[in-house]
């Protein structure tokens, strides 16, 4: 719908600038990072053990960790691993002294991003993650985007949520009237509430939005009345 | 006393041979037993007088005859020159006469190209009496020269493999070096991966400290005030720039002087030496070396505790005594399943040099613990344990007149004591 922006897509929450998070055992590999980063104007926190960068309360975050595969201690596959139950889409991208190609396909099963080599090159290394922290924003909005419409359907009665799914099936009001047994007018009074309730800018905004919520809305057996 | 001259027939003599031995006290029946004796000997014995005639031969000569003039079948023998013109020369006869015996060896042609080897001896046994007993060492002698065949060619083979062993050795290094050719990546990758970002840093600083310049140089020729540099210095970030470029390059200084270090390391511990390249060398830095190179393979899950002691120059062959620090060295880490703690510890005792490498690791089984050495013994997974560490190991002390030795405890560590000479015997 030109010139009109679905409301739906509006009301996704303000994300918080991209972290990048460093952990490297050596120090002046970490300061060679963050000057990288941060004089691309993004903000660095560099950890010197897996165990120091678990610790950091609140890892669900937009960003990116730039992960040392070879560390003493906890190594960077298991904290991969660690991150992975607490910030699932927080992406990893590893770093390693020698490419060991068993190491790169354990990183990458496990869901890494990327996997770069040392010595490299500034730029390459700034480019793959600014579009992991992209990949990421672009998901943690859709994600984010998923839950408020799930929220909002939620929000329709038993019989709303019928109605609902026969929109999404393509029938006129008179073919779910004549489905569901109901007046015209009725069904017409229901499809204007969903509309209401779902904040949906039109038809096909609505459709879209049930379809990207996936399982059918969980009838509220505790909703309002029906008309 | 005589004694019969006539040649019993072969089948007598073996009857005679045979016969009961009778009792030695009469004089007659002790002839009769010498006689037998004689007739059994397998060795060909025979009697002759100055003109050569045979008064007797035993069975053993009778066959030897045949043999040596196999055309003159059973025809009877009389004078030795029948059984061969070149069995008793005029030569040796003389000699016996003059010292009383001779021996040698005679060659006979015995037809169609063959030769008999004999090992002749001759005694005077009287005046005009000599005897002469005949052994046929044809089959020896040829025995003898395939020993010595053989011999040389044990000696060519032997040889190959003192040469096919120092390939292994050279190999075995030459693997060991590639093994730790990953870690040695990493361990360079890391400080050259930090030199190389903060080259490209400083190329930006750069950039900003010119366009810096050029700003004042304006700001200059326009006459502006404090003002107006100070906008510059914030807008391009100067305070931060002139406290990060010494650090940058300070850092940068550091890992290429690691860069260089492990190189120099790698040169120190992988030089080719020749046999004849001894030198009296610092044990200490050979271990300090080794343990650098291998750093990176340890670093994650062992402790390294030294106690050097105070010890003399050694004479040995430095990069080979680098590979035994190292082998043992990776098996003390290798056998470490966690973290733990290896010791190197160094001392005099008994006026031989002591290095002590011991491990908390997973320790070796009794049954195991005396296979260690054995080339190609390895209890690790295919593919990651040739299995001569140890034995090569144990060959250079051995080079070194030195000893190694392992003792253990499983579940709590292996200690490996290495003793070398200070100085090499003469
Ligand atoms: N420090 C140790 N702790 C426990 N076991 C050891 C130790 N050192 C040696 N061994 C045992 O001795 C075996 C032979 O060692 P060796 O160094 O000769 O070969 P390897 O280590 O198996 O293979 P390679 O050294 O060729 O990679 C090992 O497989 C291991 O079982
Ligand atoms: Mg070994």
């Amino acid at each position: 719908m030109p010139g009109h922006a679905p409301g739906s897509e509006m009301d996704a929450a303000v994300e918080a600038a991209p972290i990048v998070f460093v952990v490297d055992d050596e120090e002046h590999m970490g300061t060679a990072l963050r000057r990288l980063f941060v004089s691309a104007g993004l903000a660095t926190e560099v950890y010197a053990t897996g165990e120091a960068f678990l610790a950091r309360p609140g890892l669900d975050v937009p960003g990116c960790v730039v992960l040392d595969v070879g560390m003493p201690g906890m190594g960077g596959l298991e904290v991969q691993a660690r991150l992975h139950e607490r910030a699932p889409d927080l992406p990893v991208i590893f770093l390693t002294g020698a490419a060991e190609v068993h190491v790169a396909v354990t990183a990458m099963r496990a869901g890494a991003a990327d996997f770069v080599e040392k010595p490299f090159d500034n730029e390459d290394l700034l480019r793959r993650v600014q579009a992991a922290i992209a990949r990421q924003a672009a998901l943690r909005e859709a994600a984010l985007r998923r839950r408020e419409f799930a929220r909002r359907l939620a929000t329709l009665t038993p019989r709303e949520g019928e109605v609902l799914e026969w929109i999404v099936a393509g029938k006129t009001s008179k073919e779910i009237a004549r489905a569901l047994g109901g007046s015209h007018r009725t069904i017409e009074i229901h499809r204007g509430r969903i509309m209401e309730k779902t904040a949906a800018a039109s038809l096909a905004d609505l459709i879209r939005m049930r379809l990207l919520v996936g399982a059918p809305a969980p009838a509220r057996r505790d909703g309002g009345a029906d008309t | 006393m005589p004694i019969a001259i006539a040649c019993p027939a072969p089948t007598g003599a073996a009857k005679g041979g045979v016969r009961a031995a009778p009792a030695l006290d009469a004089g007659d029946t002790m002839e009769a037993t010498l006689r037998a004796l004689v007739d059994a000997t397998p060795t060909a014995t025979l009697l002759f007088d100055a003109g050569q005639r045979v008064h007797y031969a035993n069975p053993a000569a009778r066959v030897l005859a045949r043999l040596c003039a196999p055309e003159k079948g059973d025809r009877p023998l009389e004078r030795v020159a029948d059984w061969h013109p070149e069995l008793l020369s005029t030569g040796a006869l003389h000699l016996c006469s003059l010292h009383g015996s001779w021996s040698g060896e005679v060659i006979l042609g015995i037809g169609r190209g063959q030769h008999k080897i004999l090992l002749v001896h001759l005694s005077r046994i009287g005046p005009e009496r000599f005897g002469m007993t005949v052994r046929d060492i044809t089959q020896e002698s040829v025995r003898e020269s395939e020993l010595h065949a053989r011999n040389a060619e044990l000696e060519v083979a032997y040889e190959k493999l003192q040469g096919a062993q120092e390939q292994v050795m050279q190999s075995e290094k030459l693997a060991s070096i590639g093994q730790l050719a990953a870690g040695v990546a990493h361990e360079i990758n890391n400080p050259i991966g930090y030199v190389n970002s903060n080259l490209s840093t400083l190329q930006r600083y750069i950039s900003q400290l010119f366009s810096a310049i050029q700003s004042y140089e304006a700001a200059l020729a326009e006459g502006a005030g404090p003002a107006a540099t100070d906008a510059i210095r914030q807008k391009l970030d100067l305070d931060f720039l002139v406290a990060d470029v010494p650090q940058l390059l300070s850092e940068s200084r550091e890992g290429i002087d690691r860069v260089c270090k492990i190189v120099r390391d790698l040169k120190d511990f992988a030089r080719k030496e020749r046999s004849e390249d001894w030198v009296k060398a610092d044990i200490h830095r050979g271990l300090d070396s080794t343990l650098n190179i291998i750093w990176n393979e340890l670093k994650y899950k062992a402790q390294i505790v030294r106690t050097f002691g105070d010890l003399p120059p050694v004479e040995c062959l430095p990069s080979e005594l680098n590979q035994v620090f190292m082998n043992v060295l990776m098996n003390a880490g290798q056998a470490i399943k966690d973290q733990g703690i290896i010791t190197v510890t160094t001392s005099v005792a008994g006026g031989r040099v002591r290095i002590d490498i011991g491990d908390d690791g997973e320790g070796i089984p009794a049954d195991v613990l005396p296979r260690v050495f054995d080339p190609f013994f390895t209890t690790k997974p295919v593919g990651s344990g040739t299995g001569l560490g140890l034995a090569i190991s144990y060959g250079i002390v051995s080079k070194h007149h030195g000893t190694i030795d392992v003792s253990s405890t499983p579940g709590q560590g292996t200690l490996l004591r290495i003793e070398l000479p200070i100085e090499q015997p003469r």
